[in-house]
């Protein structure tokens, strides 16, 4: 036997898996090969490591905790609550915003009609206006304020309408949290400032739709909120965000790119320069920035660079001399070089990290990462490695919906 | 432990405190805890380097997947769905990971310097905190077969089973976690 054979079955050799006669052999090699003998020698320090690691029982506390869970159990069962999977998801919230939609317009016709039969006063809140393509951000704020012109048909003056926004409620989690403008104890409003110290900490609860919690040493900024769109922009420091809405209701705009909510739930921080990075651990969320985009599934991350733009996105766990070389990738000189770096350190689940590439390195190099990525996901029928190479469209969608399931399941 | 587990769990008692437990009785479910407690937990807190708050929590998740709805087939023995069901909760819940964070903590994590302890119960504990950080920090698919065959005492063919992958796989998973270990903690060679 070859000595590559040989250093294929030393775990084998290491964990009493061979035949007798096997392992009577390779015993006997050892002797003879020092560098089958440095490959053992690894194998069974790391072995000998890993032998000081003991089990353990449950502490008592855990079986009381199963039990009150399941006395409680008119709540929703475990079992029952869907997997973060993107697809799901989105058929969830396809299908709660048709119900929604309907159920709105139903209510709104019957409404209408009943206000015209019966009084020339509007009944109920007023229906959202189709949205106007051209409308900026201004337009949007004076949207919101229009709010009250529900009251209008009640008899109220537009012209002394108080200039009200909606505003979003903040609590103190620990020191003093701070409300630029003058705002209402406990409410931020739109383009009024948060900030906290070093000692603070606060929880926002953004309109209906889930809360963000602001860390020590943050500044935020409330930039709008509307039907559309609710968006907040973190100058500096971190936020967790924990959304329940439709794709792209909820934005953070930083000063290196906007992280869109998909349907989340997320860590974003922003360094003093402006660079920032995002751990999504729930959902997708999408990182844009002047027309690029990378999509971030939970478990991955991303970061951002003033000037630079927007990153890949890695896996949490992805190795470090990956990471490395996809940073240098992405804002230094890498090019080939990282991304033979890259190849060299990728595994299974660098694979969303490789699906980004694909289309972000030199035609040169795409054939590479095509070749690593299709081990790792078979492409889908009517995939191909042409298709790929030339940047298909729907070849490169068809093989992202096939690495995202991939990716969740 | 882990072979004797396999041997056991095929037993008809098995299938019937599993029945048991989806009719809704509450003895047979706190049997079937007290049975495989120690195997969940183990898993758990060995792959999270130590951390019995998290492991308690994939503990108590398991069971609970297990006592409401989870269905186990009786296609796989109980065991190696049971371990699977481990390895999945352990593995949602590392990519959940910590809510705040460092950039430097992130992309400069700085090897552990390595004073000598003259005492050795502390040297002990400090091999085996240095160890637990050093898988901590590995990918799930290392860590998984490493705690399952050191653990938990698989065999290859069990862990293949458990994590539905080839044994090939699982051997060359096993060699590059252990030779990743050995990189890490070369420092410790002499106290091994």
């Amino acid at each position: 036997m070859n000595q590559e054979h040989h250093k294929r079955k030393l775990p084998e050799f290491v964990h009493g898996e061979l035949s007798p006669e096997e392992h009577k052999a390779i015993a006997a090699h050892l002797g003879d090969c020092d560098e089958c003998r440095r490959e053992y020698d690894q194998l069974a320090l790391g072995s000998a490591m890993m032998s000081r690691l003991q089990p353990g029982d449950a502490p008592l506390s855990v079986w009381s905790s199963i039990q009150e869970k399941l006395d409680g159990r008119d709540a929703p069962q475990m079992a029952s609550i869907p997997e973060a999977a993107w697809f799901d998801l989105r058929k969830v919230f396809a299908l709660a915003a048709s119900v929604v939609m309907v159920s709105v317009i139903v209510v709104a016709v019957y409404l209408g009609l009943l206000a015209d039969q019966t009084s020339p006063v509007a009944i109920g809140p007023a229906l959202p206006a189709a949205k106007d393509p051209t409308k900026g951000p201004d337009r949007e704020v004076r949207t919101l304020n229009g709010r009250s012109e529900v009251g209008q048909s009640s008899g109220a003056d537009p012209g002394q309408r108080s200039p009200e926004v909606a505003g979003w409620k903040v609590e103190t989690l620990e020191g003093s949290p701070s409300i630029t403008n003058g705002a209402r104890p406990g409410e931020i409003a739109i383009g009024q400032m948060l900030e906290t110290d070093s000692r603070s900490k606060a929880r926002i609860t953004v309109a209906d739709i889930g809360s963000v919690e602001v860390a020590p040493n943050s500044r935020i900024k409330l930039v709008r909120t509307g039907k559309d769109e609710h968006r907040l922009a973190l100058d500096r420091g971190q936020l967790h965000a924990k959304i329940f809405a439709p794709p792209r209701l909820f934005v953070v705009d930083t000063p290196s790119g906007t992280a869109v909510d998909l349907g989340c739930e997320y860590t974003l921080q922003v360094d003093r320069v402006g660079n920032s990075i995002l751990h999504v651990t729930g959902g997708f969320v999408a990182l844009e920035d002047r027309g690029r985009e990378s999509i971030v599934p939970a478990g991955m991350m991303c970061m951002t660079k003033k000037g630079k733009g927007i990153g890949t996105p890695f896996a949490v766990e992805a190795d470090l001399r990956f990471r490395k070389a996809l940073e240098d990738f992405d804002f230094g000189a890498g090019g080939s070089r990282s991304v033979r770096t890259l190849l060299e350190h990728a595994d299974f689940y660098d694979m969303v990290t490789l699906w980004h590439l694909l289309s972000r390195v030199s035609k040169n190099d795409r054939g590479a990462i095509y070749d690593r990525l299709a081990e790792y996901v078979k492409p889908p029928t009517g995939v191909t490695r042409g298709g790929i190479l030339r940047l298909d469209k729907n070849m490169l969608s068809a093989w992202r919906t096939e690495v995202e399931y991939l990716w969740f399941n | 432990m882990g072979n004797a587990a396999f041997v056991l769990d095929n037993a008809h008692h098995q299938n019937d405190l599993i029945d048991e437990c989806r009719q809704g009785s509450r003895e047979a479910m706190h049997s079937l805890y007290l049975q495989h407690q120690r195997r969940v937990f183990s898993v758990a807190v060995n792959f999270f380097g130590g951390d019995k708050d998290k492991a308690a929590d994939v503990t108590q998740q398991v069971f609970l997947k297990l006592f409401t709805g989870i269905n186990f087939r009786g296609d796989s023995r109980f065991t190696t769905w049971l371990y699977r069901l481990t390895i999945n909760t352990c593995i949602d819940e590392a990519r959940k990971n910590r809510r705040w964070f460092g950039l430097d903590e992130l992309f400069e994590r700085k090897e552990r310097a390595s004073a000598p302890d003259p005492d050795r119960s502390m040297r002990s504990e400090k091999i085996v905190s240095e160890v637990q950080a050093a898988l901590r920090s590995f990918k799930p698919i290392y860590r998984a077969p490493l705690v399952l065959k050191y653990i938990e005492g698989l065999s290859y063919q069990q862990i293949a089973e458990v994590l539905e992958c080839s044994v090939g796989t699982v051997s060359s998973r096993l060699n590059r976690g252990l030779k990743m270990l050995a990189e890490r903690l070369g420092h410790l060679r002499n106290e091994i």
